[in-house]
């Protein structure tokens, strides 16, 4: 019987191959994606300094993020921006509103922009889908941090260990990995000029 | 372009059909008796579950388009999406596929695979294609559960969309073992006189091969895929195409090869072996040295007649009778008792008889299948061919030792004629020398060989 970290690898394989075929189909550079599993500020610091030339920009925010135990994370950068992605793995019958309170938590101590809940095999209780389905608020949440709003997009997906793919769910505001690497793309994309 | 769009024109190109409403198309699955619920109720629902819930949200997810699906007693499934079309029909047109009809019939897909940046991407497209046309039934086996395989299907005559797929597939170490070409000379090369021939297209890869590169999204294609590999002893791995040997038989020339249905630079071709097609079409993987090579004997690679055609007798006879070189032909008849042919060709089955030498001459070994053909009971037949024709032969003639067919031998080595038992067979001649004379190469492709019709000179000045 297996645990649900041993889906770990599987999950960050897949995910970090759709994020960087997009970002590279889009925009035709190479996006970079470091994972870290536990504790957020030690691994954090652990890969900038492993990559400072693509972590650079991640500095600062380890410095202030306050120590967190999260089951994974990403660090997704081009080398000139960074955003954080945080994963709450779940290998229940259904997840519920306690997990997606997880995140909303992890989300909003670590000021993580993206954040997506997953279960191993199966969907989700009947409660969270009715409210993810007519709450879009718990899913799209803005925060005021001194003085300024702070974003934090949340989706909830199913993993499928056999065809080691995801089945979305269209619950909450990510609704797919491509919708995910579209808004990466958006924002780390430099505008362009207008010559003037 | 992305990932999971990858996916949905997968999808879409493998099964897509168009029809007038704006509002909705269909994507057709021909898993015949793989996905009926007749056959397998259990995989019937699993089905239902892989289109709502893989394909149904990622078309939510992607073009807010919403899918139901419909499914018949005889395994066919169609996904049927409805929504507001316009973002999905704008991706396509920009890829240049037309939105209307079945989509596979004519889709190009080079410049969807110009977009496909990486692997990953090209895994995604190759998954939608695997949902739709990827087949794991058995009767693509091997003749042993030891080389399972995925079979990609697709009807049509659309041999650049194969030729794309296949180096698609093979530029992700998905090497294709065979490809078998909608074309007579592959789906009836021993048969000149065989209508239908015109059967589709398979792109065979090894499922192991596969497995470890390719993908699927669909549950049930997974399980099964897991479920035929569980059947081999060991792991199979391709060899690539400009390695792997060829082993050439000769083809019959069929009027077909003329068909206006088959592209230009297919057409009026005759194709010695599959991986001949594959030089003809310019793929870089082609093995053009063997084929080549090959080409130095093409004397004994066509024959301009049937090698073996099988038929009720009148059918046989309205073939010769249409036929002036036949028609005009003196038979000498005679009857042969089965036995004495057996003999002759157990003491040699590349033995010629009624020839002018040893190499030119009617082969026993098909002068044996004609026989078995004509002294098989019913039961002891699937269509024309014979179930075992060795044990047929042995079993007739143990019964019956005098058997005899009557065997029609032309003054020229136009065909055979063997009758008896109100069917008949043709046999065509080995005749190299002559045959290669008929062989010319096209003018712009130096592998697309010409066969011209042989003529009573040909054969009188052997």
């Amino acid at each position: 019987m297996r645990n649900e970290v041993s889906y770990y690898p599987e999950i960050q394989r897949f995910i970090e191959a759709q994020l960087k075929s997009n970002f590279k189909a889009s925009s035709n550079r190479d996006l970079h994606v470091f994972w870290g599993i536990g504790e957020l500020k030690a691994n954090l610091q652990r890969i900038i300094a492993e990559h400072p030339l693509e972590c650079a920009c991640a500095d600062n925010f380890s410095k202030r993020v306050p120590p967190l135990n999260l089951d994974i994370f990403a660090l997704i950068t081009d080398g000139q921006k960074f955003e954080l992605l945080i994963l709450e793995v779940k290998l229940v019958k259904s997840a519920g509103l306690s997990a997606w309170s997880q995140l909303v938590g992890y989300c909003l101590v670590s000021g993580a922009k993206y954040g997506l809940l997953l279960n191993i095999d199966n969907g989700g209780s009947p409660r969270l889908v009715q409210m993810l389905q007519t709450e879009q608020h718990i899913s799209h949440i803005q925060e005021l941090v001194d003085g300024g709003v702070r974003e934090h997009l949340l989706g909830f997906m199913q993993w499928d260990s056999l065809t080691q793919n995801f089945e979305y769910s269209n619950l909450g505001v990510i609704k797919s990995l491509s919708d995910l690497s579209n808004r990466l793309v958006s924002e780390f994309t430099p505008p362009s000029g207008d010559g003037g | 372009m992305n990932t999971d769009k990858a996916y949905l024109l997968g999808l879409i190109i493998g099964g897509g059909i168009f029809g007038n409403a704006e509002d909705a198309f269909r994507i057709k699955l021909p898993y015949k008796k793989w996905g009926s619920y007749e056959e397998n109720p259990q995989r019937a629902g699993q089905i239902a579950g892989d289109i709502l819930r893989t394909v149904g949200q990622v078309f939510r997810a992607i073009y807010n388009v919403s899918v139901q699906y419909e499914t018949t007693t005889g395994g066919n499934w169609t996904i049927l999406c409805e929504g507001d079309t316009t973002a999905l029909k704008a991706d396509l047109t920009a890829y240049g596929i037309a939105c209307e009809g079945e989509v596979r019939q004519d889709a190009d897909i080079s410049r969807v695979v110009q977009d496909l940046v990486d692997d990953n991407l090209k895994r995604r497209f190759i998954a939608g294609l695997a949902d739709t046309i990827g087949s794991m039934a058995k009767s693509h086996r091997r003749f042993t559960d030891e080389v399972q395989i995925l079979s990609f299907e697709m009807k049509g005559f659309n041999f650049t969309f194969v030729c794309n797929l296949c180096r698609l597939l093979y530029s992700v170490n998905c090497i294709p073992d065979q490809i078998l070409w909608n074309h007579p000379n592959f789906h009836c090369g021993n048969d000149t006189y065989y209508p239908q021939w015109n059967k589709g297209f398979k792109l065979r890869i090894p499922l192991d091969q596969y497995a470890r590169f390719g993908a699927f999204a669909f549950r049930t294609k997974a399980e099964s895929s897991q479920a035929n590999r569980s059947l081999q002893h060991q792991s199979h791995t391709t060899t690539p195409c400009p390695e792997r040997e060829i082993n050439v038989t000769p083809t019959c020339v069929h009027a077909a090869e003329n068909d206006t249905r088959l592209p230009a630079c297919i057409r009026g071709g005759h194709f010695i072996h599959n991986r001949h097609v594959c030089t003809v079409m310019g793929c870089e993987h082609a093995p053009y040295d063997k084929i080549a090579h090959e080409l130095t004997n093409v004397g004994e690679l066509v024959n301009p007649f049937p090698i073996l055609s099988k038929k009720p007798l009148a059918e046989i006879d309205g073939i010769i009778a249409a036929n002036p070189l036949f028609e005009r032909r003196q038979y000498t008849v005679s009857n042969m008792t089965v036995v004495s042919l057996y003999n002759q060709y157990q003491v040699n089955d590349k033995t010629n008889l009624y020839g002018t030498s040893t190499e030119v001459g009617y082969p026993i070994a098909e002068i044996m299948q004609a026989i078995a053909y004509i002294i098989a009971n019913n039961d002891e037949l699937t269509g024309t061919r014979p179930k075992g024709y060795d044990a047929i032969i042995a079993r007739h003639i143990a019964n019956t030792p005098e058997l005899c067919v009557e065997i029609r031998c032309p003054d020229l080595l136009t065909p055979l004629v063997i009758v008896g038992n109100g069917r008949g067979a043709l046999v065509g001649a080995n005749n190299s020398t002559v045959y290669a004379r008929l062989v010319s190469r096209d003018a712009d492709n130096p592998y697309k060989l010409r066969v011209r019709p042989i003529t009573e000179e040909d054969l009188r000045n052997a």
